[in-house]
Protein backbone atom coordinates (compact mmCIF):
# COMPACT_ATOMS: atom_id res chain seq x y z
CA UNK A 1 0.00 0.00 0.00
CA UNK A 2 1.62 3.40 -0.93
CA UNK A 3 2.22 6.20 1.56
CA UNK A 4 0.59 9.39 1.44
CA UNK A 5 -0.06 12.51 2.76
CA UNK A 6 -3.26 11.14 4.24
CA UNK A 7 -3.74 11.28 7.72
CA UNK A 8 -6.77 9.09 8.03
CA UNK A 9 -7.38 9.54 12.20
CA UNK A 10 -7.12 13.00 12.00
CA UNK A 11 -9.27 13.30 8.82
CA UNK A 12 -11.87 11.40 10.58
CA UNK A 13 -11.54 13.46 13.68
CA UNK A 14 -11.87 16.70 11.75
CA UNK A 15 -14.83 15.04 9.93
CA UNK A 16 -16.65 14.29 12.88
CA UNK A 17 -15.96 17.32 14.72
CA UNK A 18 -17.45 19.57 11.71
CA UNK A 19 -20.66 17.73 11.15
CA UNK A 20 -23.44 20.01 12.81
CA UNK A 21 -24.59 23.16 11.86
CA UNK A 22 -26.33 25.69 14.07
CA UNK A 23 -29.61 26.92 12.22
CA UNK A 24 -31.48 30.28 13.10
CA UNK A 25 -34.72 30.34 11.36
CA UNK A 26 -37.34 32.79 10.31
CA UNK A 27 -40.25 34.01 13.14
CA UNK A 28 -42.34 37.23 12.45
CA UNK A 29 -41.86 38.22 15.99
CA UNK A 30 -37.46 39.58 16.19
CA UNK A 31 -36.50 42.66 14.28
CA UNK A 32 -34.07 42.60 11.34
CA UNK A 33 -32.08 45.25 13.38
CA UNK A 34 -31.74 42.78 16.31
CA UNK A 35 -31.62 39.67 14.72
CA UNK A 36 -28.29 41.33 12.47
CA UNK A 37 -26.74 42.68 15.94
CA UNK A 38 -27.51 39.54 17.83
CA UNK A 39 -25.03 37.46 14.69
CA UNK A 40 -22.39 40.70 15.10
CA UNK A 41 -22.38 40.58 18.82
CA UNK A 42 -22.01 36.59 19.89
CA UNK A 43 -20.91 35.39 16.70
CA UNK A 44 -18.47 38.30 16.43
CA UNK A 45 -19.44 38.56 12.72
CA UNK A 46 -18.46 41.93 10.82
CA UNK A 47 -21.39 44.02 9.71
CA UNK A 48 -21.72 42.51 5.90
CA UNK A 49 -21.88 38.86 6.69
CA UNK A 50 -24.34 39.36 9.61
CA UNK A 51 -26.13 41.64 7.76
CA UNK A 52 -26.33 39.02 4.57
CA UNK A 53 -27.22 36.35 6.94
CA UNK A 54 -30.15 37.91 8.91
CA UNK A 55 -31.40 38.90 5.33
CA UNK A 56 -30.92 34.73 4.64
CA UNK A 57 -33.28 33.95 7.22
CA UNK A 58 -35.62 36.58 6.54
CA UNK A 59 -35.97 35.65 3.18
CA UNK A 60 -35.30 32.00 2.83
CA UNK A 61 -36.48 31.53 6.22
CA UNK A 62 -33.34 29.77 7.66
CA UNK A 63 -29.42 30.42 7.41
CA UNK A 64 -26.50 28.72 9.09
CA UNK A 65 -25.04 30.71 10.98
CA UNK A 66 -21.98 28.42 12.54
CA UNK A 67 -20.76 24.85 11.81
CA UNK A 68 -18.63 22.59 13.71
CA UNK A 69 -19.04 20.17 16.99
CA UNK A 70 -22.07 18.98 17.99
CA UNK A 71 -21.22 20.76 22.20
CA UNK A 72 -20.33 23.77 20.36
CA UNK A 73 -23.33 23.91 18.42
CA UNK A 74 -25.25 23.24 21.31
CA UNK A 75 -24.00 25.72 23.20
CA UNK A 76 -24.81 28.00 20.17
CA UNK A 77 -28.02 27.19 19.79
CA UNK A 78 -29.01 27.24 23.95
CA UNK A 79 -27.23 31.39 23.74
CA UNK A 80 -29.42 32.00 21.14
CA UNK A 81 -32.54 30.61 22.57
CA UNK A 82 -31.34 32.95 25.19
CA UNK A 83 -31.89 35.78 22.56
CA UNK A 84 -35.08 34.68 21.88
CA UNK A 85 -34.16 33.61 18.52
CA UNK A 86 -35.40 30.32 16.81
CA UNK A 87 -32.64 28.46 16.39
CA UNK A 88 -31.78 24.15 16.00
CA UNK A 89 -28.78 22.00 15.19
CA UNK A 90 -28.52 19.94 12.25
CA UNK A 91 -26.08 17.47 11.24
CA UNK A 92 -24.34 18.13 8.07
CA UNK A 93 -25.58 15.45 5.15
CA UNK A 94 -22.46 13.63 4.61
CA UNK B 1 -40.35 58.00 26.22
CA UNK B 2 -37.17 59.10 24.76
CA UNK B 3 -35.02 56.66 22.03
CA UNK B 4 -32.01 55.07 23.64
CA UNK B 5 -28.78 57.01 24.19
CA UNK B 6 -25.53 56.05 24.18
CA UNK B 7 -22.60 58.18 26.38
CA UNK B 8 -19.26 56.41 26.59
CA UNK B 9 -20.42 52.99 28.57
CA UNK B 10 -23.43 54.13 29.59
CA UNK B 11 -27.06 53.85 27.55
CA UNK B 12 -29.94 55.16 28.65
CA UNK B 13 -33.70 56.08 27.93
CA UNK B 14 -36.67 57.91 29.95
CA UNK B 15 -40.09 56.20 30.07
CA UNK B 16 -43.32 58.07 31.25
CA UNK B 17 -45.12 56.98 34.01
CA UNK B 18 -48.06 54.91 32.10
CA UNK B 19 -45.24 53.71 30.02
CA UNK B 20 -43.01 52.60 33.38
CA UNK B 21 -46.33 50.66 34.42
CA UNK B 22 -47.51 48.92 31.56
CA UNK B 23 -43.98 47.39 30.98
CA UNK B 24 -43.38 47.04 34.68
CA UNK B 25 -46.68 44.62 34.77
CA UNK B 26 -45.65 43.07 31.64
CA UNK B 27 -42.52 41.75 33.43
CA UNK B 28 -44.51 40.43 36.22
CA UNK B 29 -47.22 38.52 33.87
CA UNK B 30 -44.13 37.15 32.00
CA UNK B 31 -42.27 36.61 34.15
CA UNK B 32 -44.90 33.88 36.14
CA UNK B 33 -45.31 32.50 33.10
CA UNK B 34 -41.96 31.46 32.85
CA UNK B 35 -42.09 30.13 36.12
CA UNK B 36 -44.83 28.35 35.78
CA UNK B 37 -43.25 25.71 33.46
CA UNK B 38 -46.47 24.67 31.63
CA UNK B 39 -44.62 23.62 28.39
CA UNK B 40 -48.25 22.88 26.79
CA UNK B 41 -48.39 26.98 26.88
CA UNK B 42 -47.69 27.45 23.14
CA UNK B 43 -45.89 31.19 24.40
CA UNK B 44 -43.66 29.10 26.52
CA UNK B 45 -43.40 26.38 23.86
CA UNK B 46 -41.88 29.69 21.66
CA UNK B 47 -39.41 30.52 24.06
CA UNK B 48 -37.71 27.18 25.00
CA UNK B 49 -38.08 25.82 21.52
CA UNK B 50 -36.92 22.56 20.26
CA UNK B 51 -33.39 22.45 19.45
CA UNK B 52 -33.87 19.37 17.26
CA UNK B 53 -36.46 19.78 14.27
CA UNK B 54 -36.51 16.44 13.49
CA UNK B 55 -34.99 14.22 16.60
CA UNK B 56 -37.68 14.26 19.01
CA UNK B 57 -35.61 11.97 21.80
CA UNK B 58 -32.28 14.54 21.06
CA UNK B 59 -35.06 17.67 21.69
CA UNK B 60 -36.17 16.19 24.99
CA UNK B 61 -32.49 15.43 26.17
CA UNK B 62 -31.40 18.98 25.00
CA UNK B 63 -34.58 20.39 26.92
CA UNK B 64 -33.82 18.17 30.16
CA UNK B 65 -30.36 19.29 30.01
CA UNK B 66 -31.17 23.11 29.42
CA UNK B 67 -34.42 24.43 29.73
CA UNK B 68 -34.75 24.77 33.63
CA UNK B 69 -31.90 27.26 33.61
CA UNK B 70 -32.58 29.02 30.29
CA UNK B 71 -36.05 29.51 31.93
CA UNK B 72 -34.65 30.50 35.21
CA UNK B 73 -32.52 32.95 33.48
CA UNK B 74 -35.15 34.34 31.42
CA UNK B 75 -37.50 34.80 34.35
CA UNK B 76 -34.57 37.02 36.03
CA UNK B 77 -33.87 38.61 33.45
CA UNK B 78 -37.36 39.63 32.85
CA UNK B 79 -37.73 40.35 36.27
CA UNK B 80 -34.51 42.40 36.59
CA UNK B 81 -35.87 45.08 33.52
CA UNK B 82 -39.25 45.01 36.42
CA UNK B 83 -36.93 45.88 38.92
CA UNK B 84 -35.11 48.70 37.62
CA UNK B 85 -38.36 50.29 36.18
CA UNK B 86 -39.83 49.83 39.73
CA UNK B 87 -36.77 51.85 40.89
CA UNK B 88 -35.79 53.78 38.82
CA UNK B 89 -35.93 57.54 39.44
CA UNK B 90 -39.15 59.17 37.09
CA UNK B 91 -38.73 56.56 34.68
CA UNK B 92 -35.10 57.21 33.61
CA UNK B 93 -33.15 53.79 33.08
CA UNK B 94 -29.36 54.39 32.45
CA UNK B 95 -27.22 50.53 32.20
CA UNK B 96 -24.03 49.12 30.77
CA UNK B 97 -24.11 47.40 27.69
CA UNK B 98 -24.49 44.00 29.53
CA UNK B 99 -27.27 45.54 31.22
CA UNK B 100 -28.94 46.52 27.78
CA UNK B 101 -28.26 43.38 26.86
CA UNK B 102 -30.54 42.00 29.29
CA UNK B 103 -33.08 44.46 28.56
CA UNK B 104 -32.85 43.06 24.44
CA UNK B 105 -33.42 39.81 25.58
CA UNK B 106 -36.19 40.30 28.06
CA UNK B 107 -37.92 42.33 25.51
CA UNK B 108 -37.64 39.80 22.76
CA UNK B 109 -39.48 37.68 25.48
CA UNK B 110 -42.75 39.63 25.87
CA UNK B 111 -42.97 39.90 22.59
CA UNK B 112 -42.20 36.32 21.81
CA UNK B 113 -45.07 36.06 24.19
CA UNK B 114 -47.40 38.80 23.15
CA UNK B 115 -47.22 37.51 19.44
CA UNK B 116 -48.28 34.33 20.59
CA UNK B 117 -51.12 35.20 22.57
CA UNK B 118 -52.46 37.18 19.70
CA UNK B 119 -51.63 34.32 16.99
CA UNK B 120 -48.98 35.91 15.08
CA UNK B 121 -46.76 32.87 13.57
CA UNK B 122 -45.92 33.65 10.14
CA UNK B 123 -44.67 37.01 8.65
CA UNK B 124 -47.22 39.38 7.89
CA UNK B 125 -49.69 38.00 10.44
CA UNK B 126 -51.82 40.75 11.40
CA UNK B 127 -52.81 38.84 14.59
CA UNK B 128 -56.14 39.03 16.63
CA UNK B 129 -57.84 42.16 17.19
CA UNK B 130 -60.91 41.48 18.42
CA UNK B 131 -61.07 42.75 21.95
CA UNK B 132 -59.59 45.98 23.84
CA UNK B 133 -56.77 43.22 25.66
CA UNK B 134 -55.80 42.28 22.06
CA UNK B 135 -55.46 45.52 21.31
CA UNK B 136 -53.98 46.75 24.15
CA UNK B 137 -51.78 43.62 23.45
CA UNK B 138 -51.17 44.66 19.54
CA UNK B 139 -49.89 48.46 20.98
CA UNK B 140 -47.87 47.34 23.44
CA UNK B 141 -46.19 44.94 21.35
CA UNK B 142 -45.27 47.35 18.19
CA UNK B 143 -44.44 49.88 21.17
CA UNK B 144 -41.84 47.13 22.63
CA UNK B 145 -40.66 46.84 19.14
CA UNK B 146 -39.87 50.64 18.92
CA UNK B 147 -37.94 50.14 22.33
CA UNK B 148 -36.22 47.18 21.06
CA UNK B 149 -34.88 49.14 17.94
CA UNK B 150 -33.97 51.59 19.69
CA UNK B 151 -31.53 50.06 21.87
CA UNK B 152 -29.87 48.21 19.18
CA UNK B 153 -29.06 51.40 17.09
CA UNK B 154 -27.68 52.62 20.69
CA UNK B 155 -25.60 49.58 21.23
CA UNK B 156 -24.60 49.84 17.40
CA UNK B 157 -22.26 52.89 17.81
CA UNK B 158 -19.68 50.85 19.89
CA UNK B 159 -19.57 47.86 18.04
Amino acid sequence: MPLTLDSPIVDEQTTLNRTWTTVVWNDPVNLMSYVAYVFRSYFGFDRATAQRLMLQVHNEGRAVVATGGREEMERHVEAMHGYGLWATLEKVPV
Amino acid sequence: MTPWTRDDDMISAEFSDIETAILRDLCWQVGELVDSADHRDPALARLLPDAYRDDPVAAAEFRRLTARDLAARKAAGIRLIGTMLSESDNGRIVVTEAQAHDWMRALTDIRLVIASRLGIEEDGDEGRGDSDEDLFLRNAFDWLGFVQDSIVQALEEAL
